[in-house]
């Protein structure tokens, strides 16, 4: 998932052990720029503490090039509020989840399964209950592990307009997408997932739906059981492969020494 | 020029790094190298005055770098030691410190308010230094640049660029700097003329139908057809004569040939302009009786028999600051000026040149005359698809190979290709070509098409200018409407379609008949590849205030080009002229604020808007008459843009043509307003044209963005394609609701103006090509010796590798979002490479060994090979040609050929070298 579901974490991350985002360091700058605004800093003293930031942990900052940047960004009218947000959790109601049952098309229903859940989390960043979704449709279709033409995408979400169950923004440049099936309110014995952990969370829909599912015994994200051996995530897996490489050659080579 | 001005290195900053570190910057020479914040200039006569200053010996200082490139030279073929590195090391230091001028830097402001801090009493140090400004050339105040100088030696060199001139004297402030700052032009000194003359302007008058354009007297410029206007016109307007002896000398001296140059075009101390070669002294004796005194400009009896060249007032600005020639010349002398040549007339001139989209747009063309015209572009690029060698030589290197100086030519892929054939498969060389052909299909697009044509300098008619100096009655050799121009009389052409960049309109296209006679040939002698034009006409009206000071034009024979032009009259637009004082230093400050920015480029580009607006409504309709008389005073807002930098405050074009908020109605407007917001709303000019995006980048991404975004809610919400959808017969009101908003929110103009369908029916035929640019076998060990290396140096030379890698995708990225400026780009490329190449060598100082390392680097895998390109290009070729027994091939023409390109046949023929 794109979007960063926990930002205090990532300025905490920042301020802390100078951690930036080097493929997209405006994500880590804007989110920074909000917290000092937060804490009742002016526009010149955010300016320069940004400044100071990025020189101490931007490999290869240069002012020249960055400088009408920061101008640009640091405007405290590109801001509607200075609040950081973090979304623990989604819960998906039993009658959200019946909905999608309907469409009685396992793909589709994964789609409307993240859309679901993006318009969630989109509300609770938003404090609203508007149920868009403003992702793009590559970033909604790689959560749902399908990977079609950017066309078939499209068509896929007009299905689901068909059915009712979204709606697609009126302006020409735009597709965002408002998901019309979303339980304004869910009490607690109606709630039948709780994702909390949003790596690979489709698979959350895929439990449901009798596949075998497992959760990483590293990090507890949920994963498909491809052999009766698999134990982890790819991530963790590789790291585990890694651990495991250098046991080994430190065995070897002590054995070696005796 | 064979002999171009050498080249050295100085210091350019922005201002914000000033004010970080707070008007006292310290930076490091490698440091200021990362940054790209050292650039090379070319030699000129300000660098000649430092080096005056600074004792040091100018020639002497290139033959001490000449002798150290040597000495790298001879460690590059040296085996690898500790002391052979160090010596390497020590050479490009060397090398370096003796090019990088210290004292003189160029700072770019970031904010006018930095310039005002830099300015101030308190000023500014870098690296210990403090500096004083000195002034900016008017290319350099356009991009908010300004020169700095050593306080230490500021005194000394504004004294000698002020040349002992009048200081009570008037001037308009911007021009008197632009006149300092011709000191700044890069140029190679040659020697004084025996003799130099200064004569009043050749000025002649007649009458002639013009459109007058005054923007003085109302809000929007009034546009008046005058039948019979007074022009008088300055044919000398930035042009003097030469001698044929004193052009053959120059000509020695810059081009090391033993031919007379047509003209120099030349500076000295306040002088600028063209000398053309004229015999002067034969016209007096033969058209003047043998009388050979004349008055010059101050009103002394001069002998011109004692002159070698002759300067116009309008060349030698500030004449009337010094009592005579003689007086002029000393002060040069005591000074340091002498005479230099920025550039001279080619020997020969091109058969083939490249249009640009400004010389296209205006013009009348049909569907089937653009498919004509842009068919020889595009059979060139065909050709060359089929990755044969020999085809893709001739597309990279042009289709006269047949007097081929291999040894000076650059050491690249091209030179690669003719030595071994096998370097067609080599991914670099692959990737190379692919990439040049994509360059062509894009020019292509954006009106960059091979015609018949060549651009040449221009000049007036020489023959006036002697009648003008020896008292005659002017009439000049060439009538109303004629030109002179050998190249198009050797081939029997008998009119030429001229153009000018920056051009506005149609009435900036000019066709002359191109004459020629026995008297003609006489007196024109010598000026074989310059342009003259004729003395009676608005020729240098219509090509938008065109001089002779050295400004190209551009001329055709295309019968495409000729049959699309319509005659119309010039733009005369209202002169403004700005007060003259005696400029203090505010004054000069005030000057370089107002010139900061570009609005040429601004208002250059709403005109072209405007033609894609054009080509929506008929000609003769409400809406095509009020765009065509924006167009033409679009001509006249050029010129406020160019007069703003000269310090005249003109009048910008009205933001309500291409700005359509200014046409916003309000409730407030009268009936009369309204119906004109409405008016203005149908024909505003907001939207840049389609062919745009191939220009500008960031008009691409936006383009493609909206395009994509548009197709996907097409998509989501009808589900149909927005081509299906646009050509569906029924469409519902919500489909058509759609695709109003569609066309209205697109952010390029896609109407079918000439220039989008160029660009249209480039992109159509190219849509379906595929160029094969699939990796095949290549055996990268031609490229090599059978010298051995360490590991340990091959790891060292990968880190810098990996270095070099990672700040090229940084560039890349750089300039895919901004349109970096080609120049600019490639002097920040020159000096990144020179980086690179002197630590490689400080690694391994034996070439032969580096370049195996660097080779078997880059070609094992499939990361960029342009790194070996760069550090080791030269002994690549030295490889290859060792390899070939010396030997390389290339094609050239041949009836009986077998290769086709280009409608040429050509054959191979083989050299040794």
């Amino acid at each position: 998932m794109k979007i960063i579901l926990n930002e205090k974490k990532v300025v905490e991350d920042a301020l802390k052990y100078g951690k930036i985002d080097n493929k997209k360091p405006t994500t880590t700058i804007r989110l920074l720029i909000k917290y000092f605004y937060s804490q009742g800093k002016n526009k010149d003293e955010v300016r320069s503490l940004i400044e100071d930031f990025m020189k101490n942990n931007y490999k290869g900052f240069n002012i020249v090039k960055w400088n009408k940047q920061l101008d640009r960004m640091v405007k405290p009218n590109k801001y509607q509020n200075y609040d950081l947000f973090v979304v623990d959790d989604v819960l998906i109601s039993k009658n959200e989840i019946k909905r999608i049952s309907n469409i009685q098309n396992y793909r589709l229903e994964k789609i409307a399964f993240i859309l679901l859940a993006y318009a969630k989390i989109y509300n609770q960043m938003n404090k609203t209950d508007s149920n868009w979704v403003n992702s793009e449709l590559k970033d909604i279709f790689s959560d749902a592990k399908i990977a079609i033409s950017s066309e078939s995408q499209a068509k896929m979400i007009y299905k689901l307009k068909e059915l009712g169950l979204v709606d697609v923004s009126k302006k020409v440049d735009c597709t965002n997408i408002k998901v019309l099936f979303v339980d304004s309110s869910i009490k607690e014995e109606d709630i039948l997932i709780r994702i909390n952990n949003f790596k690979n969370f489709i698979y959350e829909y895929c439990r449901l739906k009798g596949e075998k599912i497992i959760e990483c015994s590293e990090c507890g994200c949920l994963i498909k059981k491809t052999s009766g051996t698999r134990k982890y995530c790819k991530e963790c897996g590789k790291k585990k492969r890694k651990e495991n490489v250098r046991k080994n050659v430190k065995n070897f080579r002590k054995k070696n020494q005796m | 020029m064979k002999k171009s001005p050498q080249q050295r290195f100085i210091y350019k900053i922005n201002s914000i790094r000033f004010l970080k570190s707070k008007w006292n910057l310290n930076i490091s020479v490698d440091e200021a190298i990362d940054r790209e914040e050292i650039v090379p200039v070319a030699e000129s006569q300000l660098i000649r005055f430092i080096d005056e200053v600074r004792n040091v010996q100018t020639n002497q200082l290139y033959h001490d770098i000449k002798k150290i490139e040597s000495k790298i030279e001879y460690l590059k073929k040296q085996p690898v030691s500790k002391e052979n590195k160090a010596e390497i090391k020590k050479c490009y230091k060397e090398r370096f410190e003796k090019l990088l001028i210290k004292d003189y830097i160029c700072i770019v402001m970031d904010k006018k308010s930095h310039f005002d801090k830099l300015n101030s009493k308190k000023g500014f140090a870098f690296n210990g230094i403090r500096y004083k400004k000195l002034f900016g050339t008017p290319a350099g105040i356009k991009n908010s640049t300004i020169i700095y100088l050593n306080e230490e030696i500021y005194d000394i060199i504004l004294n000698k660029i002020n040349n002992n001139r009048d200081l009570n004297k008037k001037f308009v402030p911007a021009k008197l700097e632009a006149y300092q700052s011709l000191v700044c032009s890069a140029s190679v000194p040659v020697s004084m003329p025996k003799g130099v003359l200064v004569v009043k302007d050749c000025i002649t008058e007649f009458y002639d139908k013009v459109i007058k354009i005054d923007d003085t007297q109302s809000e929007f410029p009034i546009r008046t057809i005058e039948e019979n206007y007074l022009i008088k016109l300055n044919d000398s307007d930035g042009y003097g004569l030469i001698l044929p002896e004193l052009s053959k000398r120059w000509t020695n001296e810059i081009n090391e040939e033993d031919y007379i140059s047509s003209g120099f075009c030349i500076r000295n101390a306040f002088c600028k302009g063209m000398v053309f070669t004229f015999d002067f002294i034969d016209w007096a004796q033969k058209k003047n009786d043998s009388n050979f005194i004349v008055e010059d400009v101050w009103g002394n009896k001069i002998d011109v028999r004692d002159v070698e060249m002759i300067l116009t007032e309008s060349m030698l600005k500030l004449w009337s600051s010094y009592n005579n020639i003689s007086h002029y010349l000393a002060c040069c002398k005591e000074n340091g000026y002498s005479f230099s040549i920025t550039k001279d007339t080619p020997k020969i001139l091109e058969n083939q040149r490249e249009t640009n989209y400004q010389f296209l747009q205006s013009l009348y063309l049909t569907d089937d005359m653009i498919d004509k015209l842009i068919e020889p572009t595009i059979k060139d690029i065909l050709d060359v698809l089929g990755n044969d060698y020999r085809k893709s030589l001739l597309f990279l290197k042009g289709i006269h190979l047949d007097n081929i100086d291999f040894q000076s030519e650059k050491d690249d892929f091209i030179k690669a290709l003719m030595i071994d054939k096998r370097m067609i498969n080599d991914p670099y060389v692959k990737d190379k070509i692919y990439k040049m052909i994509n360059k062509k299909i894009n020019e292509a697009k954006i009106g960059v098409l091979k015609l018949k044509a060549n651009y040449s300098i221009i000049s007036g008619d020489p023959y006036s200018l002697c009648q003008s100096i020896f008292g005659h009655k002017i009439t000049g050799l060439l009538k109303k409407g004629e030109i002179y121009s050998k190249y198009w009389n050797t081939l029997n052409v008998d009119k030429v379609a001229c153009f000018r960049a920056p051009m506005t309109c149609h009435n900036n296209i000019r066709v002359l008949k191109v004459v020629n006679d026995k008297e003609m040939s006489y007196w024109y002698q010598y000026i074989n590849t310059a342009t003259i034009l004729n003395s009676w006409d608005t020729t240098t009206h219509a090509l938008n205030g065109a001089d002779k000071d050295g400004d190209t034009i551009f001329t055709t024979n295309n019968e495409i080009i000729l049959n699309a032009i319509r005659d119309m009259p010039a733009i005369a637009c209202v002169q403004k002229n700005a007060i003259k004082i005696i400029p203090s230093i505010e004054d000069f400050n005030k000057a370089d604020k107002d010139g900061f920015g570009d609005e040429i480029g601004f208002t250059t580009n709403n005109i072209t808007s405007m033609f894609d607006v054009l080509a929506n409504f008929k000609e003769g309709s409400k809406e095509y008459e009020e765009l065509m008389y924006r167009i033409m005073c679009g001509q006249n807002y050029q010129q406020n843009a160019i007069d703003k930098i000269k310090g005249i405050v003109a009048k910008k074009m009205p933001k309500c043509w291409y700005d359509n908020r200014e046409n916003k109605i309000e409730e407030s407007d009268s009936e009369e307003v309204k119906n004109q917001k409405l008016f203005n709303q149908k024909i505003v000019a907001n939207k840049q044209p389609y062919f745009f995006k191939y220009i500008y980048p960031e008009k691409m991404k936006r383009y493609n963005h909206y395009i994509n975004k548009a197709k996907n809610n097409c998509l989501m919400r009808f589900g149909t394609s927005l081509d299906e959808l646009i050509n569906k017969f029924d469409k519902t009101e919500d489909e058509q609701n759609f695709l109003k908003w569609y066309y209205k929110k697109i952010p390029l103009s896609v109407s079918d103006s000439v220039m989008n369908k160029i660009c249209k029916k480039v992109e159509n035929i190219f849509e379906n090509y595929k160029i094969n640019n699939s990796n095949t076998d290549f055996d990268y060990t031609i490229l090599m010796t059978d010298k051995q290396y360490d590991m340990e140096t091959f790891n060292k030379i990968k880190e810098l590798y990996n270095l070099y890698c990672k700040k090229t995708q940084e560039k890349m990225e750089d300039c895919k979002s901004n349109r970096v400026d080609k120049e600019e780009r490639q002097i920040l490329r020159q000096v990144f490479i020179e980086q690179f190449k002197q630590k490689v060598f400080e690694i391994c100082n034996n070439g032969e060994k580096l370049t195996n390392i660097i080779v078997e680097l880059c070609y094992k895998n499939n990361k960029s090979k342009q790194f070996a390109w760069d550090i080791c290009g030269d002994i690549i070729i030295d490889n290859l040609l060792k390899n070939n027994n010396f030997k390389i091939s290339y094609p050239v023409l041949d009836d009986c050929g077998d290769i086709e390109y280009a409608g040429e046949k050509f054959i191979m023929i083989e050299m040794e070298v």
